[in-house]
């Protein structure tokens, strides 16, 4: 089971962001806390919103077919609950439920999806590090990249390290393509055992 | 005839004892003073009501709440005209809605080209457009059909909601 969850989080990481060590590069490395020298801007439409402001914060309920768009990734939900820093922060935290579809492009320009029931998305800032982790849940959340796919009914995704942890449930699928090209990576090799 | 009346008279006037006519005058005495204390009462509030309606129904009104130390504004209101629509509700054209944190900093701007502003309640509602500005602008909301409760903060947008945040820039990117 080890093995077979180093596999899962290797695989992954090979394609979502074991490259980049430098998180300018890795497009899930830091996705909504902006690390582009220029700051982009994030767009939500949704069909409505119930927000409360407290402690200089605003909670923000959006429901009915929110759309978030960003640059560089995406995200579909019915409902999704937020905490806008009304000055001088970023955002700490998303919560998306029901049929929650996630799009994001890595550094060579291909798409990652993930979807699930419910995604928690946390952002949390000690000192000078920047932990961002997204768990997935559901009766089928599944992280797809180019080269794998990995299903179960809890994905926790460490978007820094760019690995992900599908549990004891998980279900892996490398794509053909990926084991020809993955041969070729000095990190994570599944033919050549250590 | 006139002996008729006279008579009249007569027996009216005996028939009337001194305190019985004491009595009487007190009860106009009273009744004089309740009458002027209910017109005064009511001058008080139509002054009041007229300083408010004359402070809404100029063009370019603006209307303060301040904290408790009565130096820091907590909200100003603020709007091209206003038309009573009844009891303390006003239909507002042009209105701007600004509020304040303690230390005198934005909070939220609301702005809608035409809302209902209602004071008993502290309510600002319109089933049009609005547009919304947190704090220093990063953060804004458009959309249709809204609610604000300003004693609880908050807010309710019922259609077409679109956010638009602004992310930070890169913070060591800065001298």
């Amino acid at each position: 089971m080890k093995r077979f969850l180093l596999l899962t989080s290797c695989t992954l990481a090979l394609t979502w962001s074991v490259r980049a060590q430098s998180p300018t590069n890795s497009p899930t490395a830091t996705p909504l806390a902006g690390t582009n020298a220029a700051p982009a801007e994030i767009t939500i439409d949704s069909e409505s919103l119930r927000g409360v402001l407290t402690n200089k914060m605003l909670v923000a309920v959006y429901t009915g077919n929110v759309r978030v768009n960003h640059p560089r990734w995406s995200l579909r939900a019915g409902i999704m609950t937020t905490s806008f820093p009304v000055a001088g922060k970023r955002l700490e935290s998303l919560v998306l439920e029901s049929n929650v579809f996630i799009v994001s492009l890595d550094e060579r320009g291909r798409t990652n999806t993930a979807r699930g029931d419910k995604a928690i998305y946390e952002c949390k800032i000690a000192g000078s590090m920047t932990n961002e982790t997204i768990v997935l849940i559901g009766q089928r959340a599944v992280v797809e990249t180019p080269d794998a796919i990995m299903e179960s009914d809890r994905i926790d995704g460490d978007l820094r390290n760019g690995t992900f942890d599908g549990g004891p449930k998980a279900r892996m699928r490398i794509k053909g393509e990926a084991l020809g090209s993955s041969t070729n990576n000095p990190i994570f090799n599944p033919l050549k055992r250590p | 005839m006139n002996k008729a009346l006279d008579l009249k008279l007569k027996t009216s006037l005996k028939r009337r004892s001194p305190n019985h006519s004491s009595a009487r005058k007190l009860l106009a005495l009273g009744i004089c003073a309740l009458v002027g204390s209910f017109i005064l009462v009511i001058g008080l509030l139509a002054s009041a009501q007229t300083k408010l309606s004359a402070s809404l129904f100029s063009d370019d009104f603006r209307f303060s709440e301040y904290y408790t130390n009565k130096t820091q504004v907590r909200m100003r209101l603020s709007g091209k005209r206003a038309q009573p629509s009844g009891p303390e509700r006003y239909l507002v054209r042009e209105l701007r809605l600004e509020t304040f944190y303690e230390d005198g900093q934005p909070e939220i701007t609301i702005e809608t080209p035409e809302c209902f502003y209602d004071f008993a309640a502290r309510t600002v509602n319109s089933a049009g457009p609005l547009s919304i500005r947190m704090g220093d602008g990063r953060l804004t909301v458009t959309g249709e059909g809204f609610l604000w409760q300003q004693a609880q903060s908050l807010l309710i947008i019922s259609n077409r909601v679109n956010t638009k945040l602004r992310e930070l820039p890169k913070s060591n990117s800065k001298p």
